[in-house]
Order: structure tokens, then sequence, then C-alpha cells
């Protein structure tokens, strides 16, 4: 049996109840001695080169929640969380630690120095972050890539002219198995024009003393200006294994971007003097070969004149001088073909392929065919003459079926069987125009019929009227009569003007002298004022002989004594033409 | 006033309405007409089309020559040249068909005359439209230029009678040119006229594939007889689907419109 001196307050003979809450609140205490969570970040390097990338460990401790800490935005830089996640627990004196760690991917798209603000986690409602970190991005090559990968950038000459093609070659070298890239080498080449890129064959060769793998890539590049030009740099996305945490280099493959040296060149113009004409722009050396289908032709059939440029220089830039004369020929646009005898295209044969088509039988030779070229070698201008290829040229074949007599428009009487073949096409398209009714059927062409009729009546009428005249007398009287007096009457309105009396009264005189002798069928110029009464007296009013008596007495006074004449000359027109107008209402005797 | 000032002022007169009513037409006529120079693409193009035919692809030449027919209307090369194609495609009757459009357009064109004879050669004259030795000479004109001779004799004609009826002192050396000439007026008329019924009033079946001419616009009816590719047949009617044409020496039948091309157009 248990005393009271058996119950010393010693701890382990603590009641039962107190042990079950002393250990409630050990256990409590080993939660809370997990601690609060915290978030941290670091980077792997705090320094990187163009195109290289860097990683941000970002460590989670003792958080409850499994979400990834978010990445801050910053301008020229972006975070890409990798699939990575590394989740640890620690036990130390007895206190638990567990901790995840998120990897994210750093990459620049412009140098400089970059401030990333932390990386933020949201955690029971409160947000941790992590502290600042700094980033530098300089340009150029990691140097210590060198030692395991790099560009070498060659050029077969640096002193070229215009329009000259220089080969080049860029070896991608490389000592880690393992290294990766996906592209061909880019290469800068301000001032030229580069041709097409091929890959050559993978070589082994020792720099410094070391063993590299050499994958070579060739192309030719072309000046387009003189002057000192640069070449390169070369770059190239380039992805190198890394050492692992053990020490090796394993699986993990880091990125960088490959440059390699420029290259001056030094570009040459082309000569001034001695350009030949229709020269074109071609350099290198070359040679000409030119063929024809047929020297025998029939005028309007075509011949195809084909020409071979081959030799080295940019073959596929290759143009024939512009200077061709072909007149008297109808000419197509030449059909070309290259055959390349290496991979760039510096050396090979460039084919043009062209029909001609004489239009004349008078066409004795093909014009002479020249291509000009500048030799870098030799520094001048060359030219490669084919000269005039004698062809015939036979009349078409429907020359032949009209011999014999035959009318040209009357083809049934050619001979068939002289023509053995249809006569070519014809080259020009003529004129031609909106499809419109024939001439016959346009509403004018009836007033082409119409227009000569209407002549012909109106000359009808003339006829008429003139035979008219000319079978009475009378009526030429009185038409000539009529005439004088609207004459007359125009002229008095003159002579009133100028005021000349004389012939303002003579005119009077022999308007009446007319008007009168016409009514009375007497010669005019036996009409005056003695006889007057004889000739009127009965047929006219009183009234109106007198006014011709007083007519004829003033044409008296103006006539012998003119000083009396004082009177307004105008003031005779109304009274002459009322006579007038009254004696020819007289009826004719 | 001088003696003959009134018939010279007349004559004058005349001649002045003459003269404006000639540059009437001309301007009204010139003011509807087309283009008269070719463009640039359709110049381009019948040298694509002309480039296939070098080449020996007669079909497709052929086949760019159609499609110019619509650009470049009326124009006698174009229908020559499809002509050429066909005939070089083997398809005799599409070629006949083309050269005789060229030909009404261009009739004195020794070319076009030469090769419609050499197809319808080909054929044979039994299979041809006969077209008698005074119609051959008449036809060496287009039917507007006979409009413009007509037009002429008839001018010249009633100038002569214009002349007598203000000179009546000339009028017997007058009158019969003047009658000389309406007489060759009329007969410009009748050569209008023949040219039209050819051209146009006459319309000819030129067979583009070789067929059967049946008693009846049906399928079912007998062949009477066969006509080759190439042959040239009278319209006399159409059916939908039929045509009714007569041979120079075989008689009259019915034949399936697909078969024939009528010209100058159906």
């Amino acid at each position: 049996m248990r005393t009271a001196r058996d119950h010393n307050l010693q701890p382990w003979h603590m009641p039962r109840l107190a042990r079950c809450i002393l250990m409630v609140a050990c256990l409590c205490a080993s939660g809370s001695m997990l601690g609060a969570a915290t978030l941290s970040a670091a980077l792997d390097r705090d320094t990187i080169y163009e195109g290289e990338t860097a990683e941000v460990a970002v460590t989670v401790q003792n958080a409850s929640s499994e979400a990834a800490p978010s990445a801050p935005k910053v301008e020229n830089l972006t975070f890409q969380l990798t699939s990575d996640v590394e989740t640890r627990l620690t036990i130390v004196n007895g206190v638990r630690t567990s901790s995840r760690v998120y990897r994210y991917v750093v990459q620049a798209s412009a140098l400089g120095e970059y401030d990333i603000p932390p990386f933020t986690l949201e955690l029971g409602g409160a947000t941790l972050g992590t502290r600042p970190l700094r980033l530098r991005v300089l340009p150029g090559q990691n140097p210590t890539i060198g030692q395991y990968a790099f560009l070498q950038l060659k050029v077969a000459k640096q002193r070229l002219y215009v329009g000259e093609g220089v080969p080049v070659e860029i070896g991608v070298a490389y000592r880690l198995r393992g290294s990766q890239y996906r592209e061909a080498p880019q290469l800068q080449q301000e001032g030229l024009t580069m041709g097409r890129m091929e890959q050559g064959e993978r070589r082994a060769e020792r720099f410094g003393g070391i063993e590299f793998v050499v994958d070579p890539f060739r192309t030719f590049v072309v000046a387009a200006r003189p002057g000192n030009l640069k070449l390169g740099p070369a770059t190239l996305p380039f992805q190198l294994p890394v050492r692992s945490r053990l020490g090796l280099f394993g699986g993990e493959l880091m990125s960088v971007k490959l440059l390699s040296s420029t290259i001056d060149l030094e570009v040459l113009p082309l000569p001034t003097e001695g350009v030949p004409a229709g020269f074109a722009g071609a350099v290198g050396q070359f040679t000409m070969k030119v063929e024809v289908s047929t020297n025998l032709v029939t005028a309007g059939d075509p011949i195809l004149v084909t020409v071979e440029i081959g030799g080295v220089g940019p073959i596929e830039s290759l143009q024939l001088d512009s200077h061709a004369e072909w007149e008297g020929f109808k000419t197509y646009a030449p059909e070309t073909s290259v055959e390349l005898r290496d991979p760039l295209g510096l050396q090979g044969t460039k084919r043009f392929a062209q029909a001609v088509i004489p239009q004349s039988a008078e066409i004795k030779a093909l014009p002479p065919i020249r291509f000009s070229y500048f030799d870098p070698e030799r520094q001048s201008f060359q030219t490669l003459v084919r000269e005039a290829i004698p062809i015939t040229v036979r009349r078409g074949t429907v020359m032949v079926a009209y011999q014999g007599g035959a009318s040209p428009g009357d083809p049934e009487a050619a001979d068939p069987e002289v023509a053995r073949e249809i006569v070519h096409i014809k080259t020009r398209l003529g004129t031609y125009g909106a499809i419109r009714p024939p001439l016959a059927m346009r509403p004018w062409f009836s007033g082409l019929y119409v227009a000569p009729l209407l002549v012909w009546l109106g000359a009808m009428w003339w006829r008429w009227r003139q035979s008219k005249l000319a079978s009475d007398p009378n009526l030429r009287r009185r038409m000539r009569v009529a005439r004088l007096v609207r004459e007359g009457l125009a002229a008095l309105r003159q002579a009133a003007g100028r005021n000349d009396t004389e012939t303002f009264f003579a005119t009077v005189f022999r308007l009446l002298q007319e008007r009168l002798g016409e009514r009375t069928g007497m010669p005019a110029t036996a009409i005056d004022e003695l006889n007057l009464d004889e000739a009127l007296r009965g047929r006219v009013e009183d009234e109106l002989l007198d006014e011709v008596h007083e007519l004829f007495r003033a044409c008296s006074v103006a006539r012998y004594a003119p000083g009396r004449m004082n009177a307004a000359l105008a003031a005779f027109i109304p009274r002459v033409e009322q006579v007038m107008a009254r004696l020819e209402e007289m009826e004719r005797r | 006033m001088k003696p003959g000032f009134a018939r010279r002022h007349s004559m004058r007169a005349i001649g002045l309405i003459l003269l404006g009513l000639s540059l009437w037409a001309g301007i009204w006529d010139a003011a509807g007409a087309g283009p008269n120079v070719a463009g640039d693409e359709v110049e381009a193009a019948f040298d694509e089309a002309n480039r296939l035919y070098e080449q020996g692809d007669y079909e497709a030449a052929a086949a760019a020559y159609e499609r110019l027919l619509g650009a470049a209307p009326g124009t006698a090369s174009l229908h020559y040249n499809l002509g050429n194609a066909w005939f070089k495609a083997g398809k005799v009757g599409l070629a006949i068909w083309h050269y005789r459009a060229a030909r009404d357009l261009s009739p004195r064109d020794a070319d076009i005359r030469a090769n419609l004879q050499f197809a319808r050669n080909q054929v044979g004259a039994s299979e041809q439209v006969r077209e008698g030795r005074l119609g051959r000479w008449v036809e060496l004109l287009t039917l507007d230029e006979w409009g413009l001779v007509s037009v002429a004799l008839f001018w010249c004609g009633m100038a002569g009678v214009v002349v007598a009826q203000l000179r009546p002192g000339n009028r017997g050396s007058i009158r019969f040119w003047a009658r000389l000439l309406m007489v060759a007026w009329l007969g410009s008329v009748l050569a209008l006229g023949w040219v039209w019924h050819g051209q146009r009033g006459q319309r000819v079946a030129v067979v583009v594939a070789e067929g059967g001419i049946r008693y009846g616009p049906f399928e079912e009816s007998q062949i009477q007889f066969t006509v080759p590719g190439g042959a040239e047949l009278r319209v006399l009617d159409t059916r939908e689907g039929w045509v009714r044409v007569e041979h120079a020496r075989r008689g009259s039948g019915w034949m399936e419109l697909s078969l024939v091309r009528i010209y100058p157009g159906s």
C-alpha cells in the first residue's frame, strides 16, 4: 500500500490528470515549435550575360498551403515556374521544419540591372514576402562559356569588289557532350547580301590543345556598296549542359547565346570607265555558249535561242545584256534555269531560252549576243560576244499556194497540195473596239442618203424658180425693183448720216423712177415730174400724187439749187418709204 | 449683181452643207467608238496565249484565246489564232468556225483565207457550203466597207444630178455620168445585201464533232447520213436542242445542237 511518503512531489510522480495535461501542452508546444511560416528567395547567380538565364529558388517553410508563391512583375524580365518542386522535412533538436522549394527561371530581354521585388504568398489572411533581389544582365558572351562552346567566323578574302560573291564559313565549336542548338547561326551583314546557308560535314578540330567538335555553316556574301563594311558578328542560341549538384555535367541545360567576332571588309567600287554597254552587274569569271534550234525557218515561225552563262560568281542573279538588238523579230521574255555546281550558288550555269520570231524574209541573221561582266582577278570588264548567226527565212506558205497566176482573192484556185501546213499564227492583236452594229444599221446612216436628196430637191426648186423668172419679165422687173428699193432706202440712210444732199436726192429720184416705171409699165428713165399726172391721174389718190410731186420737186431743187435745200435729210426718209409702199400697192398696168 | 453669182453662191452653199453633214456624221460615229488600240493587259494575255501555242500546248492556247474573246471582241487576229489552235488540237470544226469569223472581219487577209481553205480541204469539198465565184469577189469587202461604198456612190450620183439641175447647158454629159454612178450605187446596194445575207441573214452550222443527220428532232429518229467534223451546213430551223440543217448534196435533216456551232451565232 502506497503511503503519503510515497506521494512526494517528484515529477514522475505527478497525478495522471496532470501528466495528460502536460503531454498535451508539450504537443502543442512542439507544434508551435515548427515555427511561423516563412518565405525566402535566392538567385543562383546575380550576373548573367546576354541570352543566358538565371534561377530563383523560393523557399516556403512551415506553411500549410501548397500554393506557389507569386512572382513579381518586372519590365523586360520573365519568370517561368518550373515543375521542379522540392519538399523537405527536417527535425533538429526535436524541432520539425517542413519546407517547399519552388524554382523560377528568369530570362531578360534587355541588358541592364534589375531590382526584383519580393515574391509573395497569401497565407491565412497574411501576406508573406521575400527580400528584394538584384540581377545584372551584361552584353556579350560569358567568357566562361567560351571554354566549352564558341562561334568561329571566317571569310575567303577581306578585300572585294561591289557585286563580288565571297564565301563565308561560320563554325559552331563545342566540346561538351549533350550540347544542343536548334537553328543555324544568324550573321549580321550590313551593306551585304547573303546567299543561302548550307551546313557542311562535322569535323574535329583542336583549339588551344583541346579537341572541339565543329559544325561548319557555309554561305556567301555580296557587297552591295563600296566602303569599309563589317561582317558579323554571328550569333547562335545554344544550350550547354550544366554541372549537377553532385558536380557532374548531367541532364540540365543552360541557355546561352554564342557570339563570334566581327571581320572588317574593304569593298572596292567597280571602275566607272570602260563600262560595256548593256553591262548588267555580273562580277566573277564566266564563259558563254549560244545555241539555236534551227537556221532555216519560215517567216512567223520561232527560233529558240539558248544562251548558257557558266562560271564562278553569283550565278542565280545573272542577267543577259540589256542592249539586245532584236529589230525585225518578235521576242518573248526568256525562260531561265540554273544548274549549280556548289551548294552555295557561287559556281554553276544559268541558261536563258528565248523564242524569237523573224517577221520577214528579209532578215538574214540573228543579231550578235553579248554578255559583259567584271573580272575581279583581272580587275577589268570583259565582254563575251557570239557574233551574228546567219539564218534563212522563207516566206509564208500562202505565197507558195498563190503561184501559177491564181488571183489573190480566189483561194479555191490555189493548189491545195502545195500548202502542206497552215500559215502560222499572227503575233499582233491589232485594233479592236466594242461590238457595234454595222454602219448600215446605225441611225445616222439613213441621214447620209437623205442629205443628197434634200440637196437635189433644193436644186430642183431653184431650177424651177429660175425658169419662172426667165418666162415672166414683169416678175423679174418687180423683183429687181423691190431689191433696188431696199438697197436704195439703206443708201438714203447712209447719205443722210453723211449729210450728202446730192447723193441723197439722186437716190430718191432714181427710186421714184424705178418704182413708177415698174408700176406704169414705162421705162424708168421716161419718168419725171412732167408726166406724172398722165401716168398716175385716176390711179392713185390725189394726196399720194401730190406727195410724189413734192418729192420730185425736192429732187429738182437739190439738183439745180442746192443752196436752197436746207431741210433735214432724215425727215425725207419716212416720206420716201411711205410713197414706195403705197405705190407698190398700186395696181399695175 | 455679177453674172453667175447666184449659181456660184448656190453651189458654194450646197458644198458647205455636204461638208457639214460629213463632219457631223464622222463626229457622231467617233463619239460612239470604243477603244481603238489593244490595252497592255490584253496584249500581254495575247502574247501569253501565243507562247502556249509556240510550246505546242494547243488546247491551253485555245482556252487562253477564248478567254480573250470577251476583252478584245471583233479582232480578226484573235479569231485567226484561235482557229489555228483548234486546228492543231484536231478540232477542225471549231477551227473553221473561227476562220469564218476572222474572214468576215478581214476578208482580204490572204492568211485567213488560205487557212480556211486548208481546213476545208481536210474535211472535203463536198462538206462545204458552196459559195459562187461572184460571191467570193463580193465578200472581199466587209459589210461596213460596202456600206461606205454605197453611200459614196450615191453621193457622187446625186452630185451629178444636182449639177445637171444647176448647169442645164452641160446636162447631157453630166446626166450620163450621173446615171452611171446611180447604176453603180444600185450594184453596191445589192452587194451590201448579199454580204449581209451571207454574214447575218444566212446561218451556217459548222459541225464540231462527227454526228448523224436524223429524219426528225428525236434521238429515236433514224440517222440518214453522217457528217464529219468541220462540215458546213445551212441552218433551216432550230428547236430546243436540235437544229434542222441542209447538206449541199445529201439533203436536209435534224442534228443535235451540241454537235454544231452556228455561225454567226445561235
